[in-house]
């Protein structure tokens, strides 16, 4: 019992740092937590821990944006029906509306709001320009600010001291900007009673400790970006026990030192949870980006610009996980062997230009502009299975499929096409491996496979293998089908026929089933359906399961 | 009001914190829209939370018509399984503000290694396999430690939000 419990324990754990789980994972997890209520309620109140201490520092910190962003809702909502109800609603649209929201960097306004109400606040800002212009002008203020600040850190650096002294981390932009609840201290109104809790840490040049801004009155936790992520514990009726207020900075300076492999160097209207700026560095955390484009160039040369929305993580100075969106890459010769790793794919960049796309499937396309890439599966075994080369005149596209998401490996299926209709297709599943020359052929395979893969993966592993095998064998021969002589060499000319038949069959044509089979040498005689299915089936062996499966099958469409 | 704690029940649901943010404003939305609505019956927070809870389960089923179950911490099966649970509402008996200070006043508390981990974890924004990395264990071994870190700090917040002192570390 308690080994089970342990096992769901883990998780429970995993699934909670944000690892996914597979399928027989989450219903072990479901069961167990529907049974053993015991457990049930343990899990509960981590996850409520869990919750507060991952919200602790953030949801404090953004809370004047975040009832900005309520705010600017509800008072667009009230200008909606204010057109028709002017009394009760005067009342509301006189609620002291809070200002910065247009500035770039607040995390939580009118983007990440739900569309309907994205639309209402937007129909309010149309009617609110001068209102909007002034907004600017206090951005223009608060980026001028920033440079002035960013200004002040760089001439103390050349004083020989360091802002954030004892942390030995380089001193980011994100350090010293101006704080998205700044421009409201003194000015915002209480709206949050008890609970408003405007950040007072501020950044001393000559020591980088926190220090307290007591004129700041309400104020009960401090918090600070830069300081150690710990917020500061203030004086509070609730902390009874005398200890002393708990001061990171101080006590425990963090010996961590963040890596980061990229530099951002472009930064164009952005919309994303952090407040990094030209020149900030990138580490290996994931980063998401919901709009705007920004360019990176990583400390091997290769500069990559990502356009929202896009989800990537930067692994090192010369690998960039693509794992949502688009990016387009540009190579110089020193930072040869780039590569960009995405669900479904690996791109090794060998000088060039080169885009990629990632769908929220996991499918992957890779197109090259300039110069040459080797892309092959992703995963430990997608080189073994297949690598192509992409230049622009030839082979100049990849597209790699989306594998089921069961959490199960399966088929790993990619093609590369060229500007002149070259095709190359590949379908590969435990390690066997089909290849397609015939974009009808890889089609047909693919989609039957895919088909069979839903209903029973067991079957359809067997019978790939059996079906990958009866591919070396010879397929040359002939079929009389009512009357109708029909030739084939190999397994794409067998596609084709079957398709062909299918296409009676669809239209009614096939009421009869009158002829034979001539492979090899071999005539295989029938008069019905059923004999003509065994006939080919005999004929053309596993090859038929996938290749040119049951016609009563394909009629009513893949089931 | 009790913007903090709408904010963390939403996040205690979403794993997307921008999804719970999302969710957390349009709870204000409703709340602005229906608070004509409300009788006194209940406490306000307690309405408050419900019109939260609602909103989650709304939010998770158009996300599973979207096939998104995977922004989601617990699945919406779930959720409705374990309503019981989150409507007795755990720690926050006050607000979550006495729960986010109470948070400070025991993490103060913990020993230095389980301290760092938490650190590195939620406020570092490291992975657990890159914390294992450092500590020469394995990614399980960091995770565990970690929930019995929340285990111990849960026990501390609920007595310290309840006033019974704190349970020794």
């Amino acid at each position: 019992m308690n080994s089970s419990r342990n096992e769901v324990r883990l998780l429970w754990c995993r699934q909670l740092s944000g690892e996914r789980l597979n399928e027989s994972e989450s219903q072990l997890l479901r069961t167990a937590l529907s049974e053993d209520s015991e457990l049930r309620h343990e899990l509960s109140d981590d996850a409520t821990c869990h919750a507060i201490l991952q919200s602790s520092e953030e949801v404090t910190r953004t809370e004047d944006v975040f009832v900005e962003a309520v705010m600017q809702q509800v008072t667009a909502e009230t200008a909606l029906v204010a057109a028709d109800l002017t009394p009760p609603i005067s009342a509301v649209r006189a609620t002291p509306s809070l200002p910065g929201h247009d500035s770039p960097g607040f995390p939580l306004v009118a983007d990440n709001r739900p569309r309907h109400s994205r639309s209402h606040s937007r129909s309010h800002v149309r009617t609110d320009g001068r209102r909007r212009r002034s907004l600017q002008w206090l951005s223009l203020v608060m980026t001028l600010t920033l440079f002035v600040s960013i200004g002040l850190i760089f001439w103390f650096q050349g004083q020989g001291q360091s802002p954030v002294a004892g942390t030995g981390l380089v001193p980011q932009e994100r350090d010293v900007q101006p704080r998205p609840d700044m421009p409201f201290q003194g000015g915002q109104p209480d709206v949050a009673e008890g609970s408003h809790v405007a950040a007072t840490g501020v950044v001393t040049p000559d020591d980088g400790k926190v220090s307290e801004d007591v004129d700041n009155a309400p104020v009960k936790i401090a918090t600070n970006d830069n300081a150690p992520p710990l917020p500061t514990l203030e004086d509070h009726p609730g902390n009874s026990d005398g200890s002393e207020p708990l001061k990171m900075t101080e006590e425990t300076p963090p010996t961590v030192v963040a890596q980061s492999f990229a530099m951002l160097t472009k930064v164009e209207a952005p919309i994303w949870e952090r407040q990094d700026k030209v020149g900030a560095r990138l580490g290996d955390g994931i980063v998401r980006l919901f709009g705007g484009t920004i360019e990176l160039t990583f400390d091997d040369g290769a500069v990559v610009t990502l356009a929202g929305p896009v989800e990537f993580q930067v692994r090192s100075a010369s690998l960039l996980e693509l794992r949502q969106g688009q990016l387009s890459a540009t190579v110089p010769k020193p930072a040869i062997g780039f590569t960009v790793v995405t669900p479904t794919s690996e791109v090794v960049d060998l000088g060039t230009e080169f885009d990629v796309s990632v769908k929220d499937t996991g499918a992957s396309d890779v197109v090259i502009r300039k110069g040459e890439v080797e892309v092959s599966p992703g995963g430990r075994m997608g080189k073994d299975i297949q690598t192509w080369q992409l230049v622009p005149r030839g082979l100049n596209r990849a597209s790699f499929f989306a594998r089921p998401d069961n959490g199960q490996p399966g088929p790993i299926v990619a093609k590369v096409e060229g500007t002149r209709g070259q095709f190359q297709g590949m379908i590969s599943l435990d390690g066997k491996t089909a290849k397609f020359r015939s974009e009808d052929t890889f089609n047909n395979v693919h989609q039957r496979m895919m088909t069979q893969f839903k209903m029973s993966q067991q079957d359809t592993r067997r019978q790939w293998q059996e079906f990958v095998d009866s591919l070396q064998g010879n397929m040359s021969g002939s079929m009389s089908f009512n009357g109708r002589q029909m030739q084939f060499g190999n397994f794409d000319e067998v596609m084709r026929l079957h398709n062909q038949l299918q296409n009676q069959f669809n239209a009614n044509q096939a009421d009869s089933f009158n002829g034979s089979i001539n492979i090899n040498g071999k005539v295989i005689q029938f008069k019905t359906r059923e004999e003509f299915e065994a006939a080919r089936r005999k004929a053309f062996g596993p090859a038929a399961n996938f290749g040119a499966g049951d016609l009563r099958d394909t009629r009513d469409g893949p089931k | 009001m009790y913007q903090q704690d709408v904010r963390i029940v939403t996040r205690r649901h979403l794993k997307d914190s921008l999804a719970a943010d999302e969710v957390a404003q349009e709870v204000f939305v409703q709340l602005f829209r229906s608070i004509a609505g409300f009788r006194g019956d209940s406490s306000l927070r307690t309405w408050i939370l419900g019109v939260t809870r609602n909103q989650i389960r709304v939010y998770l089923r158009n996300e599973s018509r979207r096939q998104r179950r995977s922004a989601t911490v617990m699945s919406p099966e779930l959720l409705e399984c374990e309503q019981a649970i989150t409507d007795h509402d755990p720690f926050c008996l006050d607000g979550a503000n006495h729960d986010l200070i109470a948070l400070q006043n025991c993490l103060k508390k913990l020993d230095e290694i389980p301290r760092q981990v938490v650190e590195d974890f939620y406020f570092n924004k490291r992975s657990a396999e890159s914390i294992a990395t450092d500590r020469q264990q394995t990614p399980s071994a960091v995770r565990m430690l970690l929930m019995r870190v929340r285990k111990r700090l849960g026990e501390c917040i609920r007595s310290q939000v309840n006033g019974r002192g704190e349970p020794d570390q």
